[in-house]
């Protein structure tokens, strides 16, 4: 016996063997409960495997902080790599604080309110007895009813991981320029606040959009990378470019149309970025698979999330030369493959796998030309990871996309109004949600870079610059960015403010 | 040497090559869609088919059934149709039976009356037939057990049950004979 346990445990098959077991054992104890003592009712039935499969699939989606984390240490330069691995890291620990600190009771509390959710602090976790397999705090009885035989610990569990994501999309798009507060600070306002005002509209028991507008984003294409994205729009955009970039020079706030050395802003390991790539693919199985009600629709949508995600990869691989003029880059292959993920999150469970190859595609050309957009003249947004064009662009299509090709014949699914309808109020849905976003993000961007730019008090030249009538925007900026010689050294060297 | 991953002009053949794929793919896009559009039910236009969909779906158990399909018929209003009320009565009979297997004779009899009478409807001849025999103190294998004193008890409690349980109503009358004699005895 231990002879075939060593065995095991060289081939790395023990540890599967023994959740195999595990599982096996745990839903057996359940059922033969119901059958046996009638202790449960049927309608109150606490599902163990369900439970199980939304902890895995929690698991997974937690597991793309390691993607996110690896993608942009491998896209960003060498010397703000340990920076960006850093702030990866420690977003999800402040994202974690502030939505069981208030996000988690704001968004899924009961509430009657269509624009706000429950007011309260902090989430009470009872401990499961032999009467009440599945205890749910006071003030949650609408998730009870909607995640049927789930956990309350493992609900809370999947949500918080989704919540890590959304401040881990803003990473990117500011990184190599912001001071690390910055960050942290806005880190927790967006998931403690923005987040989930926004995502009660949609999820929450009484939210607006769902309920007048018959809203659908299945697993977070607005709720999440929308306003991931947005909020990393608004981020990039107050702090200008990298020094360098676009021919930006931060010690004279301006920007000299010099041709910029693209190789400077090349990605510094290739391998971390493909690493993270297939690490958040991953992730995205149980991403979307998770939030999933039926247990028999599993398969369907991780089936779905991959045929989108190939589509994604593929059509940057086809597409790229005519849309942007050249040769295919394995950041834009990365980045196609993300941006066909992001599409099918709101519609994974909706739509059937042709539609999502669909789905995909777009999301991939929409992210090469959303690229674009952003590095024009008009524009001039820095955003060294696209998480903008991957999260914002191809969240909006994804909503939208739901309209044109979700099947009624899903359970997920229902909606009486024509297609051109359901379209309209995604896109309305998704409007509010992106513009609401935007200026919360402003406000919340504006008050912490005023507030760091005031406490430094060793930059007196730009405090004198301010009562000298600089413009707000420009001191935000100068208080969110770290010093230029920071910079060009490498944010690694001020890891902390 | 580390490698770049820089932006390099493509190349004439790339970007014809990139432009065939392109094209095939916008007339795949545009087929999909005239496919589909054959194939698939248009909710506005045709929501009877639309209902049908929602109800041919399979569930994990004809207990979740019951409920997805009540909270549907609410949902539909008049738009409800003959085909989803089949599923239901098949779907409460089924229950019904499990109910009983069990011993759980008053779940089951809920169930039973829930199935609406409608001419020409099996699951309602069926429903008559298992509160026949169970008036008369059979089982559903036949076997002899006491389950008319459990009819006459549910039935005592249940307001005005000849509206509500229209299945029953054959044996109600015995059963209510029953009853009333009872109630002369006392």
């Amino acid at each position: 016996m231990t002879l075939l346990f060593k065995r095991l445990s060289r081939y790395g098959s023990f540890f599967i063997l023994f959740t195999v077991t595990f599982l096996i054992a745990l839903s057996h104890q359940t059922f033969a409960q119901e059958t046996n003592s009638q202790v449960l009712i049927e309608t109150e039935l606490f599902s163990a495997v369900n439970t199980i499969w939304m902890i895995v699939a929690a698991l997974l989606v937690f597991f793309m902080n390691a993607g996110f984390a690896m993608l942009e240490a491998g896209i960003c330069r060498t010397e703000n790599s340990i920076n960006v691995l850093a702030k990866n890291l420690i977003v999800f620990c402040v994202a974690a604080s502030a939505f069981f600190l208030f996000g988690f009771r704001f968004m899924f509390g009961d509430s009657e309110n269509p624009l706000l959710g429950q007011v309260g602090i902090f989430v009470d976790f009872i401990f499961p007895s032999e009467g009440n397999l599945n205890p749910f705090p006071q003030g949650f009885e609408y998730i009870r009813g909607f995640w049927e035989n789930r956990s309350f610990a493992a609900i809370f569990f999947f949500q918080l991981s989704f919540a890590g994501t959304v401040a881990t999309i803003v990473s990117g798009a500011v990184a190599e320029r912001i001071k690390f507060w910055g960050f942290i600070l806005f880190s927790f306002v967006l998931v403690g606040l923005i987040y989930p005002l926004v995502g009660y509209w949609v999820w929450g028991e009484s939210g607006w959009l769902a309920n007048a507008f018959n809203f659908h984003d299945f697993a977070g294409a607005t709720v999440i990378h929308s306003v991931g994205g947005t909020a990393a729009l608004v981020g990039a955009w107050m702090l200008g470019p990298r020094h360098g970039k676009f021919g930006y020079d931060a010690a004279e706030e301006k920007f000299f149309f010099e041709k910029e050395n693209t190789a400077k802003f090349g990605p510094c390991n290739t391998g971390f970025s493909t690493l993270g790539c297939v690490i958040l693919w991953l992730g995205w199985l149980g991403f979307n698979g998770g939030s999933t009600r039926f247990l028999d629709y599993v398969p369907h949508v991780i089936t779905t999330t991959m045929f989108a995600a190939t589509a994604g990869g593929l059509a940057v691989l086809l597409y790229s030369p005519l849309v942007t003029g050249y040769k295919v880059k394995l950041s834009s292959i990365i980045n196609g493959l993300l941006g066909g993920l992001v599409s099918i999150t709101a519609s994974s469970a909706y739509v059937d796998a042709l539609s999502a190859c669909i789905i995909g595609a777009i999301g991939g050309v929409l992210v090469l030309i959303g690229e674009g957009i952003l590095e024009t003249k008009l524009l001039r947004i820095d955003d060294p990871v696209s998480a903008v064009p991957v999260h914002l662009f191809c969240g909006i299509w994804g909503t939208i996309a739901v309209g044109i090709f979700a099947q009624n014949s899903s359970r997920e699914f229902s909606s009486i109004y024509p297609v051109i309808q359901q379209i309209l109020y995604q896109v309305l849905g998704c409007g509010c949600v992106v513009a609401v976003t935007f200026l919360l993000s402003l406000i919340t961007w504006v008050l912490i870079g005023l507030s760091l730019y005031s406490f430094n008090l060793n930059d007196r030249s730009h405090i004198q610059n301010v009562s000298n009538g600089v413009g707000i925007f420009t001191a935000v900026r100068r208080g969110l960015r770290v010093a230029l010689e920071d910079e060009i050294a490498g944010s690694d060297a001020t890891i902390i403010m | 040497m580390r490698k770049k991953d820089i932006k390099r002009d493509a190349s004439g053949p790339s970007i014809v090559f990139s432009t065939a794929a392109f094209m095939i793919s916008a007339l795949g896009i545009i087929a999909y869609f005239m496919f589909r559009t054959s194939s698939q039910p248009i909710t506005s236009k045709l929501p009877a088919t639309v209902e049908k969909y929602y109800c041919q779906d399979d569930f994990e158990n004809n207990e979740v059934l019951v409920r997805e399909l009540s909270v549907l018929k609410t949902q539909l209003g008049e738009q409800w149709t003959n085909f989803c009320q089949d599923r239901l009565d098949s779907a409460l009979y089924d229950t019904a039976i499990d109910k009983a297997t069990e011993g759980r004779f008053s779940t089951s009899f809920i169930r039973l009356c829930q199935i609406s009478k409608r001419s020409e409807s099996e699951q309602f001849e069926a429903a008559q037939f298992l509160f026949s025999i169970w008036e008369q103190n059979r089982n559903t294998s036949g076997e002899s057990q006491k389950i008319r004193p459990l009819l006459e008890s549910f039935f005592q409690n249940q307001v005005n049950p000849g509206e509500n349980c229209p299945a029953a109503s054959k044996v109600l009358d015995k059963l209510t004979y029953q009853v009333d004699s009872k109630l002369t005895q006392n």
